[in-house]
């Protein structure tokens, strides 16, 4: 069950890079070279280190738009 | 303790590039406050070089530019210049790592040392142009990152304590959040995200009411 939900969660999250993911600019994480949506796409399906970062990553925005909390952030501003 | 700045530009990757470029605005307003700024560049960013100018020098505001690990700041070529071994170099001093993760557990270490340590307990990340590589700072995605992280040491020169510089980058990071999303473009939420991603790893240790 929870294999099944790690499985659905990253193929949202490709869903989520392949739609919205720059096309045209490269996202840096740490070190090494700038990543294109290709490459991002790649290292999730692949769940190295990188992968799980840009999954855990996507993961907190989405729970904090979910739970208010991002808007409640950017109404300070 | 002086009133200074070391800050080191280390120039070997597209990272680097980026993050000495975008540091001439915190070296102009050093130079423009008459504060004096010792700069170590590209491949004097040794582990070597480091520890000479900081027993040298009692500057008081210290900022690492390069890669990073939770136990590690790097120079040249990953060359490891800050850890734990030589990290008493930076008793009484306050610390700006512009390096990924080091805020998690370098910092928590130096921040004993009656220091404060400004960092990032995770990744820090942004998005860049290719087209802008020769050119980092027409890089306008680029700037909605780094622009927020410059702001704590220049926060810091103008005399504000490390909590409130930290404070003030932070907001600056949520008013790019929202720029982004008010441009609606479909890159929006992605470049939203990152900028978040950032906000959320963003750490200080040590005291802070501290200031320059």
């Amino acid at each position: 069950m929870k294999q099944e939900n790690n499985e659905n969660m990253r193929d949202l999250i490709i869903a989520r890079i392949e739609s919205t993911g720059p096309s045209n600019l490269k996202l840096f994480v740490g070190g090494g070279e700038g990543m294109s949506r290709e490459d991002m796409i790649f290292h999730v399906q692949k769940g190295d280190s990188i992968g799980k970062k840009i999954v855990n990553n996507q993961i907190n925005f989405l729970k904090a738009v979910s739970s208010g909390k991002l808007v409640e952030l950017l109404n300070t501003v | 303790m002086t009133k200074g700045l070391i800050i080191t530009l280390p120039r070997f990757d597209v990272v680097t590039e980026y993050f000495s470029e975008f540091s001439k605005e915190i070296i102009d307003l050093a130079k423009n406050k008459s504060i004096p700024i010792k700069e170590l560049k590209e491949d004097k960013v040794t582990k070597n070089n480091t520890e000479k100018v900081l027993k040298k020098l009692n500057h008081k505001l210290i900022v690492f530019n390069g890669h990073g690990s939770k136990t590690e700041i790097a120079g040249h070529k990953n060359e490891i210049i800050i850890s734990k071994e030589n990290s008493n170099l930076l008793k009484n001093k306050i610390i700006y790592s512009r390096a990924c993760e080091a805020a998690h557990t370098l910092g928590e270490e130096i921040s004993k040392n009656n220091n404060c340590f400004i960092g990032y307990k995770d990744s820090f990340n942004f998005y860049a142009d290719p087209d802008k590589y020769h050119n980092p700072l027409s890089d306008p995605r680029a700037k909605l990152f780094l622009s927020p992280s410059n702001l704590i040491p220049i926060s810091i020169l103008k005399g504000n304590t490390v909590g409130e510089s930290s404070k003030k980058s932070k907001r600056q990071i949520l008013k790019n959040i929202k720029k982004i999303l008010r441009e609606n473009k479909n890159e929006s939420i992605e470049i939203a995200q990152a900028l978040f991603s950032n906000y959320n790893a963003q750490a200080v240790c040590g005291n802070l009411n501290e200031r320059l």
